[in-house]
């Protein structure tokens, strides 16, 4: 019964997908409605400002519709979009200017444990992702959150691996301090 | 570098992060996609337009090209036949000038360019001696006709008399107390007609008028089958006739 509402959800996502393809309202309409709140989601953890996320989500929006024979059904839906959001809100930030790769070398020998309390919601999180310098945090993000190799991230940021994974270093050790701070002061109080 | 549990935590709880967006931002993407997708229709309209327009004119070049390739070839094939026909039909009018008057000759002057166009639309060559000979009986018949119609002025005295007979004839057959139908007066005047025409095969000068003759000899060939059936039962039976007559004897 599971896998027959799995087969019957993953034709109607592909005849979803034909009727968008064939510039059905409704079908793009319906596309949109079921992966936009997602969408935003991810661009927002990039972009701090919500206007700005959602013109990315956008125009993300728009490139997935342009591009949707492109889709060879060979991965998930989801993760295509997915994708193209990732890279829309990178260029989004790479053409404003935002982002600066610190080349500094650093020492990775020291482990980077952070306390995390089980009580931090996602407002909380999303803060401390907002306050950090867009090139740790786009590398933060791209690498703890979306699940890219340093390889992967290197190329799409047209860095090398070794830079990325010094602004991970970084972030990490940004957020620890960050977290520390929070402890001292009280986490939860606010 | 390992993912931390930090890490795993935000990523936990940021994956499924959900954000609805504002009531303007389908509008705004709608917007994008239709003036994507609206010139490519246009496009392909104006193609579809163009490309009918091009087969359009490429059709009428090829049929305008094909009429005029057939008219060509039909001037070239029929001008070839064209100068004998005129020439024998030039023989014709010579040869009908002899017996028949100026008005005749006027009528066939006539109708020889209306013959030489139909002619022209002879495409098949091997068909131009029959198209000609039908022609030619078709005018020969025709100043058959006008012969029958008109005759000279010479066999008027003829024709008078004929006529005198066909109505002494028919006074006869009217005092008889018979009465005459439409049919047995043609009948009548058609035998005065033939009459004439042989009187007329002979002209004075003890010459042959050939159009007469050829129109007699024509008449006899428009014999139906039948009649020649007829004519042959009728010679059998009258030599089987004589045959037993003479037997008896």
């Amino acid at each position: 019964m599971k896998r027959l509402k799995i087969i019957s959800f993953y034709n109607n996502e592909k005849v979803l997908i034909r009727k968008a393809i064939s510039g059905h309202p409704n079908a793009q309409r319906a596309i949109y409605e079921k992966f936009a709140p997602k969408m935003l989601g991810v661009c927002r953890q990039y972009i701090k400002d919500l206007h700005y996320a959602e013109d990315v989500m956008i125009n993300g929006f728009v490139k997935v519709f342009k591009s949707l024979n492109s889709f060879r059904h060979e991965g998930s839906f989801e993760g295509w979009i997915r994708q193209i959001m990732v890279r829309e809100a990178i260029s989004y930030l790479r053409k404003k200017q935002f982002v600066v790769f610190d080349d500094e070398v650093c020492e990775y020998n020291t482990p980077n444990q952070i306390t995390i309390s089980s009580s931090m919601d996602i407002e909380y999180i999303q803060r401390l992702i907002d306050n950090l310098p867009e090139g740790y945090k786009m590398v933060f993000v791209l690498y703890a959150i979306e699940g890219y190799k340093h390889r992967e991230i290197a190329e799409m940021l047209d860095i090398t691996e070794s830079t990325s994974k010094s602004q991970l270093f970084k972030a990490r050790r940004l957020l620890q301090e960050k977290l520390n701070e929070q402890s001292i002061l009280g986490y939860g109080t606010h | 570098m390992e993912p931390t549990k930090f890490e795993n935590h935000i990523k936990e709880t940021l994956k499924g992060s959900e954000i609805k967006p504002s009531e303007d931002a389908w509008d705004k993407i709608k917007g994008q996609i239709k003036n994507e997708y609206e010139p490519k229709r246009t496009g392909y309209f104006w193609y579809g337009i163009a490309a009918g327009f091009i087969g359009i004119l490429i059709l009428s070049a090829l049929y305008f090209k094909t009429d005029d390739v057939t008219l060509n070839q039909e001037v070239q094939v029929a001008a070839k036949p064209s100068i004998p026909f005129v020439e024998k039909e030039k023989e014709k009018e010579e040869l009908l000038k002899v017996a028949v008057p100026e008005e005749e000759s006027l009528i066939t002057t006539v109708e020889a360019p209306y013959e030489a166009e139909e002619e022209k639309s002879i495409t098949m060559p091997e068909r131009e001696p029959k198209r000609e000979l039908v022609i030619s009986e078709d005018t020969k018949l025709a100043n058959a006709e006008e012969l029958q119609n008109n005759p000279s002025e010479g066999s008027n005295e003829e024709i008078d008399t004929k006529i005198a007979e066909v109505l002494a004839r028919v006074n006869a057959l009217e005092v008889n107390n018979k009465e005459l139908t439409d049919l047995e007066v043609d009948s009548l005047l058609r035998q005065a007609q033939k009459e004439i025409l042989t009187n007329n095969l002979l002209n004075s000068d003890n010459t042959v008028n050939p159009s007469t003759l050829l129109s007699q000899v024509e008449e006899e060939l428009d014999q139906s089958f039948r009649d020649q059936i007829f004519e042959k039962l009728k010679s059998g039976y009258n030599k089987v006739r004589t045959a037993v007559a003479v037997r008896n004897d």
